[in-house]
């Protein structure tokens, strides 16, 4: 499995974290790790919406739509965060 | 209100209260205020009794602890007693010392009221817990931090107590997460005693020999009996080094504030085998979005004490 997330993987919460919610931005630990982790207002959104299995490219389109902010940086911090949610065992692909 | 109608009550019935809970003991309990509240039926009944040496289904979290799946627990402490959870509403101890030793009520007041308070759906978090200006004030940290030395000295300035080392919170109250007054007594180290001017003598020993005793808050004003809503915790951590140039509170940033309280759960690791995490979590971000949590560093010294004292005081009543 590559490191680098590309905008056609699937991705969803994994299922061994916990979660919380401050101010309506999460606060998630990862239970594998003992790591925890602050999502910020964006961050939080896309959390929200992986609820269900959802395509990369898709939640990148919601947020577009949402924050109108620059396309291709919007990708790119999409990306970053669930890389490194996955890292921490918070998000699963595939 | 007068003291004339609780001792009215007090005679008419021998209830406990504990938590907000009406409970009926054939065991002596000392440490708990008299009933005053409803003519309603016991909340919880402690007894002694024989207990299976296996419950059905056990799991041992420790050699000392089994719990089951529909949330029983049997605790063992070799020479002091064995303890029964039940059930939500039942506890049997069945002691091997003298009943009224102050040790078999260490156990009950410690793992046995924890576990019980996750059985009814209470967050225990581990701190002690003074009434400031009307609200409750948490003190939370690992043992030795200091919370029960702090959390008295509060006391002898006029706030009074609610709980000491386990602080039972009500995250669902109607008004915003709210502390569960337990009872007016604290453990305390001789050297803590000393540094506010306390003696030792006639005090209970906590364990034969130890150097910790029992000190009951004898001034029912010492004792606050309402749950109070929760306003500030302090995670409490001793410091190796005098603090010259340190900040001794710090406001804590939600992450850190979840996940400082997060360590702080009393007997997390048997709520985590009920499946009760992630109740618990999100019961984290409920308190932490109603209270303000900062980090409390104190000094390792005693004599330092009263200037503390005064300097938490000022900040928790701001």
């Amino acid at each position: 499995m590559s490191d680098v997330l590309k905008l056609t993987d699937t991705v969803s919460r994994a299922r061994k974290h916990l979660a919380t919610e401050v101010d309506d931005n999460f606060i998630l630990m990862s239970i594998e790790h003992g790591v925890y982790c602050g999502l910020d207002t964006i961050g939080s959104d896309v959390w929200r919406r992986l609820a269900r299995p959802t395509p990369v490219a898709t939640l990148r389109d919601a947020v577009v739509a949402e924050y109108r902010g620059d396309h291709e940086q919007i990708t790119a911090d999409i990306l970053e965060l669930l890389t490194s949610l996955r890292k921490l065992g918070l998000v699963d692909v595939g | 209100m007068s003291a004339e109608p609780h001792r009215a009550a007090a005679i008419a019935n021998s209830d406990l209260f504990l938590c907000g809970l009406r409970v009926r003991s054939t065991l002596p309990l000392p440490e708990l205020a008299p009933w005053t509240g409803d003519d309603r039926e016991p909340d919880l009944v402690i007894r002694t009794g024989a207990i299976p040496a296996r419950l059905d289904g056990a799991h041992d979290m420790s050699p000392l602890l089994q719990i089951t799946p529909q949330m029983q627990a049997r605790l063992s402490i070799d020479g002091v007693a064995t303890y029964w959870l039940r059930s939500s509403e039942e506890i049997i101890i069945d002691p091997q010392i003298a009943a009224d030793r102050p040790d078999v009520r260490i156990f009950l007041f410690g793992t046995i009221l924890g576990l019980l308070s996750h059985r009814r759906g209470l967050f225990p978090l581990h701190a002690s817990c003074v009434r400031i200006g009307g609200n409750a004030v948490a003190i939370a940290g690992i043992s030795g931090a200091g919370k029960s030395t702090l959390a008295t000295a509060l006391t002898r300035r006029g706030h009074a107590l609610l709980s000491d080392d386990v602080c039972v919170i009500d995250p669902a109250a109607a008004d915003g997460p709210a502390v569960l007054p337990a009872f007016p007594r604290v453990k305390l180290w001789q050297d803590s005693l000393e540094a506010m001017g306390i003696g030792s003598h006639g005090l209970a020993a906590n364990r034969p020999g130890q150097h910790k005793y029992h000190f009951y808050l004898a001034e029912a004003a010492n004792f606050e009996p309402s749950a109070l809503p929760l306003k500030k915790i302090y995670l409490l951590s001793p410091s190796n080094a005098p603090l010259a140039g340190r900040n001794e509170i710090e406001k804590l940033a939600p992450t850190s504030a979840i996940s400082g309280l997060h360590q702080q759960i009393y007997r997390k690791r048997t709520a985590a085998e009920w499946g009760l995490e992630p109740g618990l979590f999100k019961s984290l971000g409920t308190i932490v979005g109603a209270a303000e949590i900062y980090h409390l560093t104190r000094s390792p010294d005693l004599a330092d004490l009263a200037m503390m004292v005064q300097r938490f005081e000022a900040h928790a009543a701001s």
